[in-house]
C-alpha cells in the first residue's frame, strides 16, 4: 500500500514539475517576446537609458510571472543595461552564472535553489544577432506550491494508510473471530473437554463459518458419546473382575481367597450391580 | 573643469529628460546627472521616495525658468500675441490659477531674451 502510494505521489509531482516548467516556459517566452520587440532599436543603438527605462517598466506591470533580474547585452556579453544597475551595471561582463547555465538559448534553466529560473534570448535583426537578454525569474510562489502540493500527499497518503490499515485490522478481525472462536474450542479439546460451540454464537456467525461450526459440533458429539460408551465399558470391566475376585473365593480358590466377609460384601455390591441392571454383574452373581 | 563628458566619466548617456535623470541617480544607474532644480523641486513634493535616494552636490545660481519661445518672424503674429497674453494673464483666473499650482509656477512674465541666454 506504501509503495503504490509513494509510486503514485512520484508519478503526481513528476508531471507538476513539468507542467510548472511547461508554464515558466510559456510565460518567459511572452516576457522575452514583449521585451525584444520593445529593445531592439535600443540594442541597435545600445542605448543605456532606453534599455533600462523599458526593463525598468516592464518590471512595473503586473504579471504573472516576476522577472527577478534582466541584463541586456551586446553580442559581445558586455552588459548595455541592466534591471539592476547597482549589482550588475553597464558594461561590465554579464555574470558567469547566466552565462553558464544557459548555453542552450531559449531553453529555461531551474535552479530550485536560487528559487529562480533562468532564460536567455537571442535578439536578432534582419536575421543577424544584435545581442541578448538574460533574465532571472522569480519562482519561489511556483516552488511553495510544489511544496505545498508534495506535503498535501504525503499527509493525505500517510491518512489514507493509516485509515486503510485500521480498517483492513479491523475488517480482517472480525472475519477471523469465528475462526478465533473455533480454535478456542479445538484448544480445549486438548485438556479432553470436546465442549460443542454454543448454538447462539453458531446462530450469529456468517453462512461460511455456520457449516465448519456444525462439523465442529457432530465432532463434539461424537466424540462425547464415545466418552460415554468408553467409561460404560470401563465400569463394567471393573465389575467383570469384581465378579472373578469374588467367583475365586467363594470356591475356596487359595490364591483368591480371603476372609468371610470379603465375600459378603461383594455379595452386596452385586446385589446392587443387579438391580443397576449390568449383565456381567449377573454373571457374577450367577457364579457366587 | 576643462574636460569632456567622454574623457571624465567612465560611460555618460542621455535619459531624454530631468525627471528621468532623477530616475537613473534613484536606480543606480549613473552615479551623477544634471537636473533642473525646479523639476527637482516638483519631484520633491510629488515622489518622495525616488528623490530620497539622490542628493545634491552642487547648486548652481538661481537662473530663469526655461523660456517659452517661438521663431522670430512670428514675435508678432495675432496667435502668439494671444498666446503670450493668456499665459501672463494666468494668475488672474482660478482655473488657471490652479494649472499654475499645478506646474509650481506663479505665472509667466514677458523679459528680455538676454536673461535666457547663456553668459
Amino acid at each position: 500500500m506504501m509503495a503504490v502510494s509513494v509510486f503514485t505521489s512520484e508519478r503526481f509531482l513528476s508531471r507538476l514539475i513539468e507542467t510548472q516548467t511547461r508554464q515558466i516556459q510559456a510565460l518567459a517566452d511572452v516576457y522575452l517576446d514583449g521585451l525584444s520587440l520593445a529593445l531592439v532599436d535600443s540594442m541597435i543603438r545600445e542605448d543605456v537609458w532606453q534599455v533600462f527605462d523599458v526593463l525598468d517598466r516592464s518590471q512595473q506591470r503586473p504579471s504573472e510571472i516576476k522577472p527577478a533580474e534582466t541584463i541586456v547585452a551586446g553580442t559581445d556579453d558586455f552588459v548595455i543595461a541592466s534591471s539592476n544597475p547597482v549589482r550588475i551595471p553597464s558594461q561590465a561582463r554579464v555574470p558567469a552564472r547566466y552565462v553558464e547555465s544557459l548555453q542552450h538559448v531559449g531553453k529555461i534553466v531551474v535552479a530550485e535553489a536560487d528559487k529562480r529560473a533562468f532564460v536567455r534570448r537571442e535578439v536578432l535583426y534582419k536575421n543577424r544577432p544584435i545581442g541578448s537578454i538574460y533574465a532571472a525569474l522569480a519562482i519561489a510562489p511556483l516552488l511553495a506550491e510544489r511544496r505545498q502540493v508534495l506535503w498535501t500527499l504525503v499527509l493525505t497518503n500517510t491518512a489514507l494508510t493509516v485509515l486503510l490499515a485500521v480498517a483492513a485490522w479491523f475488517i480482517v478481525g472480525r472475519m477471523m473471530r469465528p475462526m478465533q472462536t473455533l480454535t478456542r474450542y479445538l484448544e480445549r479439546s486438548h485438556d479432553g473437554q470436546v465442549s460443542p460451540i454454543p448454538e447462539p454464537i453458531v446462530a450469529s456467525a456468517s453462512s461460511e463459518y455456520k457449516r465448519p461450526f456444525a462439523a465442529f459440533n457432530r465432532l463434539a458429539a461424537a466424540v462425547a458419546e464415545r466418552e460415554a460408551r468408553r467409561a460404560k465399558l470401563a465400569e463394567g470391566e471393573r465389575l467383570a473382575s469384581l465378579g472373578r475376585l469374588a467367583c475365586g473365593m467363594a470356591h475356596g480358590d487359595p490364591s483368591r481367597g480371603r476372609s468371610g466377609y470379603i465375600s459378603r460384601w461383594l455379595r452386596w455390591k452385586l446385589s446392587a450391580a443387579q438391580s443397576s441392571g449390568h449383565a456381567s454383574a449377573m454373571l457374577v452373581a450367577d457364579w457366587i | 573643469m576643462g574636460s569632456v563628458p567622454s574623457k571624465f566619466f567612465r560611460l555618460f548617456f542621455y535619459t531624454y529628460g530631468h525627471r528621468n535623470v532623477v530616475r537613473a541617480v534613484s536606480s543606480g544607474l549613473a552615479a551623477s546627472g544634471s537636473v533642473d532644480g525646479c523639476v527637482y523641486d516638483v519631484l520633491r513634493e510629488t515622489e518622495p521616495d525616488l528623490v530620497a535616494r539622490t542628493r545634491i552636490i552642487p547648486k548652481s545660481e538661481l537662473l530663469g525658468f526655461p523660456p517659452v519661445a517661438c521663431a522670430s518672424v512670428d514675435a508678432a503674429s495675432p496667435e502668439i500675441s494671444r498666446l503670450r497674453e493668456g499665459l501672463v494673464n494666468m494668475p488672474a483666473d482660478a482655473d488657471r490659477r490652479r494649472v499654475l499650482g499645478m506646474l509650481r509656477l506663479d505665472g509667466f512674465s514677458v523679459e528680455k531674451p538676454a536673461l535666457s541666454r547663456p553668459k
